[in-house]
């Protein structure tokens, strides 16, 4: 016989059901925008139905319906769109502060513009081609003196942006330390979640505002560094870079903020960016100026010369000529940059002398950073040479002042073939096809950057958005559903009122008889 | 697919981004007047971009170098000019003073007049262009004649030269052991002048008809030079078209790489500004109702 309050449990159930759907929508909307959040939705089964009782056999024919009840309430999630998400996002990351750091570089490259490298080392040839014509040593000075700031400048324009180049190479240094506490901070939040996580799953319940959390952290540590997620027993362990850094014990292994492990990500992204391009643009420029200055280079002789005292001179073929011989104007000659030339010539100087380096460097070898023009050179013009040959005025060896020969030699320094060597390779051009070729890379590198960064934000864009369409809250969903668990929550009522009338005549108004 | 809010939201910022980038783009090349911002821009370009500046900088370079040489020849010239007017001078008196019918005063007369032309050829050969001795070769700071012997100096000899294209040298001074004789030679400008004027002083015939044809070799002799230097100034002229000619090839390259194609730009730019219009519009109309709006 089943109860007579049957029906009033059958109202309560879907009045309690209905309540906690409508809360449930109620936490949707609330939460339509809060960043990684998944739509959750109320599990409703029927309960167990049973017999319907029968005066003449247990067995009725058919079985009554006891009502509905809430198993479970679960987020909409695909696992799958995850891993995908964060695949992409950790290509997006790496791209993103590679094209940034490598858009630094080419701002301090600062090409093409009149006031970059190139130019200032084309004035300072056009300079010496000033200084070859003048004959007088009024107009000498003069001309010596441009070619000194020419030279300054040069100088200076190397100084400058190996200068910059250290400055960024720090600033990317501390950003990596930066961006790896971030992530070892979130590995920690994510450590303590998983706790949680483990302490409320034992008891069978469903913690799903803790697992948005947890997935939207490693969201988040993924744009950063290359991050693998397994599951075992609800905890998450976590991989970067090959290494475990969240074990199955949830123990933590922070990431080293000097020298981290990882194969991708922003963290990737800027430790490329400073090992490969800043470092090789560092290197190409420091070998730029010194193969100005000191790099072997073949010379034609414009005039005749007679290799002066103290001085050894090299032909194309390596035979070293000593001090005495006559050259022969055509003569080609192996000399060591625009040092090795100046030091060849005389400067105008009295008692007759040769010229010294013409750029030296202000501590160790020359390098961008180093390079500077020789002092001397500023303080006194007198001491830059132009002339190859000397004359006895009776008394002393004097300077051929209007001897051009030198002067012509180095401005045509800047179409000579040198050699350079570095992590790409040999080449033979000249100082200028050089730095082309330089000016060219980064380019070549920052635009496959930018192209990269921008492929992958469009796939990684379009797997969020995968992600939002399967546990994004939909308003107009969320009302509909409203409308609807509104309509069966007044329902409900309705029917437990149904109830209470049929009880109120059983109770109310029956065995009234004979009163 | 089931849409939500989050989404369309953030497809529309997202395209409303990517428009806003692609218009900036535009506006900057169009403002700027170039497509080449930074290496990435054209990394090809870019690199045609540099050697374009620098062999348009090399060219002027080199038709700065035209210039000078070519007004150092051109004195060079007109140097010469004199010293042949000197010469012819000197000629003409002596073909006068070698007339017998001429007393031996008159002829001290002349012979007086030729030792100014002597002192005249003397500064001649002293000249100087822009404080330089033209006619002592490499030692442009140094007088290469002097006024008691000039017919023994023996000027430098060393010839400069001035770069006037790529690799291309051009020799610019005259040496005045080529213009003004060897010493000692009997066709030396200054020993011609001086044996004519002797030859007057003492009266001898003979000395007078050979001083003549000493100076009519040394005027032969500077024609010939001033006929090289001829040669010279078409040479400088012909590099200077060539450099003129250059020059225009250069700028015309440069632009194709660099220069913003003003009409192509403008019309993308409209394009984009469009387009950009449209996705404001469009986010303005999506975002608005929801079924919020309509229920009561």
């Amino acid at each position: 016989m089943r109860s007579t309050f049957f029906g009033l449990e059958i109202a309560k159930r879907s009045l309690f059901t209905e309540q906690a759907a409508l809360n449930t929508t109620g936490h949707n909307i609330a939460n339509s925008n809060t960043p990684g959040y998944s739509r959750q939705v109320v599990n409703r089964v029927q309960t167990p139905s049973m017999e319907y009782p029968h005066l003449n056999k247990p067995a009725g024919p058919g079985q009554v319906g006891t009502g509905v009840e809430i198993t479970q309430i679960y987020r909409v999630r695909e696992q799958f769109l995850d891993s995908q998400y964060r695949n992409e996002s950790k290509t997006y990351g790496e791209w993103t502060s590679r094209s940034d750091i490598l858009g630094k570089v080419e701002a301090i490259i600062n090409e093409p513009s009149s006031s970059g490298i190139r130019t200032v080392i084309n004035e300072l040839w056009t300079s010496f081609q000033d200084l070859s014509k003048t004959s007088t040593p009024d107009a000498a000075i003069a001309a010596r003196k441009i070619v000194a700031q020419r030279a300054v400048a040069v100088a200076e324009a190397f100084n400058h942006q190996s200068q910059q180049l250290n400055e960024l190479d720090a600033d990317i240094t501390e950003s990596i330390q930066i961006k790896v506490k971030t992530v070892n901070a979130k590995l920690e939040e994510i450590q303590s979640i998983n706790v949680r996580i483990k302490e409320l799953s034992v008891l069978g319940d469903i913690p799903n505002d803790l697992l948005d959390q947890r997935d939207l952290l490693v969201d988040q540590i993924s744009r950063l560094v290359d991050v693998k997620v397994t599951e075992a027993n609800s905890m998450y362990s976590l991989t970067i870079g090959g290494n475990v850094v969240i074990d199955a014990n949830n123990a933590v292994t922070t990431l080293s903020e000097t020298n981290p492990v990882v194969t991708g990500g922003e963290i990737k992204g800027l430790i490329d960016a400073k090992n490969i391009d800043v470092a090789n643009y560092k290197n190409q420029l420091d070998l730029l100026a010194q193969t100005l200055a000191t790099g072997e280079v073949k010379m034609k002789l414009e005039n005749d010369y007679t290799i002066p005292n103290g001085v050894s001179v090299r032909g194309a073929d390596g035979t070293v000529y000593n001090a005495g011989i006559v050259l022969p104007k055509g003569t080609e000659i192996l000399v060591n940059g625009l040092n090795g030339l100046h030091e060849l010539g005389y400067t105008m100087n009295s008692p007759l002398e040769t010229g010294q380096a013409f750029f030296v460097s202000t501590g160790g070898s020359i390098t961008a950073g180093s390079i500077r023009l020789n002092p001397d050179m500023l303080t006194n013009p007198a001491n830059i040479a132009s002339s190859m040959s000397m004359y006895n005025d009776g008394t002393i060896d004097r300077v051929v002042q209007g001897d051009n020969s030198l002067a012509l030699m180095m401005s045509n320094l800047g179409n000579a073939l040198m050699t350079f060597t570095d992590a790409s390779g040999t080449v033979n051009t000249t100082l200028e096809g050089y730095f082309r070729g330089i000016v060219a890379e980064i380019g070549v590198r920052s635009e496959t950057a930018q192209s990269n960064q921008y492929n992958a934000y469009v796939i990684a864009s379009q797997i969020d958005s995968r992600r939002m369409s399967v546990s994004g809250v939909s308003l107009d969903e969320e009302m509909a559903n409203m409308m609807m668990f509104q309509k069966a929550y007044a329902a409900a009522a309705r029917a437990l009122t149904t109830m209470d009338e049929a009880l109120d005549v059983v109770i109310n108004r029956m065995g009234l008889v004979g009163r | 697919m089931r849409i939500t809010g989050q989404m369309m939201t953030q497809k529309l910022i997202g395209n409303i981004q990517n428009n806003m980038t692609r218009m900036e783009k535009w506006q900057r090349d169009l403002a700027t007047g170039k497509k080449i911002h930074s290496p990435s821009d054209d990394p090809v370009g870019t690199s045609y971009a540099l050697r374009y500046r620098s062999e348009l900088a090399q060219n002027d370079q080199f038709t700065k170098n035209v210039d000078s040489a070519n007004s150092w020849v051109q004195y060079t010239d007109k140097m010469l000019d004199s010293a042949t007017q000197v010469l012819q001078r000197a000629r003409e008196l002596a073909v006068a003073g070698a007339n017998d019918t001429q007393d031996v005063s008159a002829k001290r007369a002349i012979a007086d007049e030729i030792d100014q032309l002597y002192k005249q050829m003397v500064a001649i050969g002293n000249s100087q262009f822009n404080g330089a001795y033209v006619f002592n070769g490499m030692l442009t700071d140094q007088k290469p004649y002097e006024e008691a012997n000039a017919e023994l100096a023996t000027p430098h000899a060393g010839v400069f030269r001035y770069e006037i294209g790529p690799g291309t040298m051009l020799d610019v001074n005259t040496l005045g052991r080529d213009a003004f004789g060897t010493s000692p030679s009997s066709d030396n400008a200054f020993q011609a002048l001086k044996d004519l004027r002797d030859a007057l002083i003492n009266d001898s015939q003979p000395g007078v008809a050979n001083g003549i044809s000493q100076v009519n070799n040394r005027i032969n002799e500077i024609l010939e030079i001033r006929a090289g230097i001829g040669a010279r100034m078409n040479r400088l002229d012909l590099a200077e078209n060539r450099l003129t000619d250059i020059d225009l090839n250069l700028q015309t390259l440069q632009t194709k790489v660099e220069d913003t194609d003003m009409a192509e730009t403008i019309t993308k730019f409209k394009i984009a500004e469009d387009v950009y219009r449209a996705s404001l519009n469009t986010g303005a109309h999506i975002i608005q109702p929801s079924l919020i709006d309509f229920l009561r």
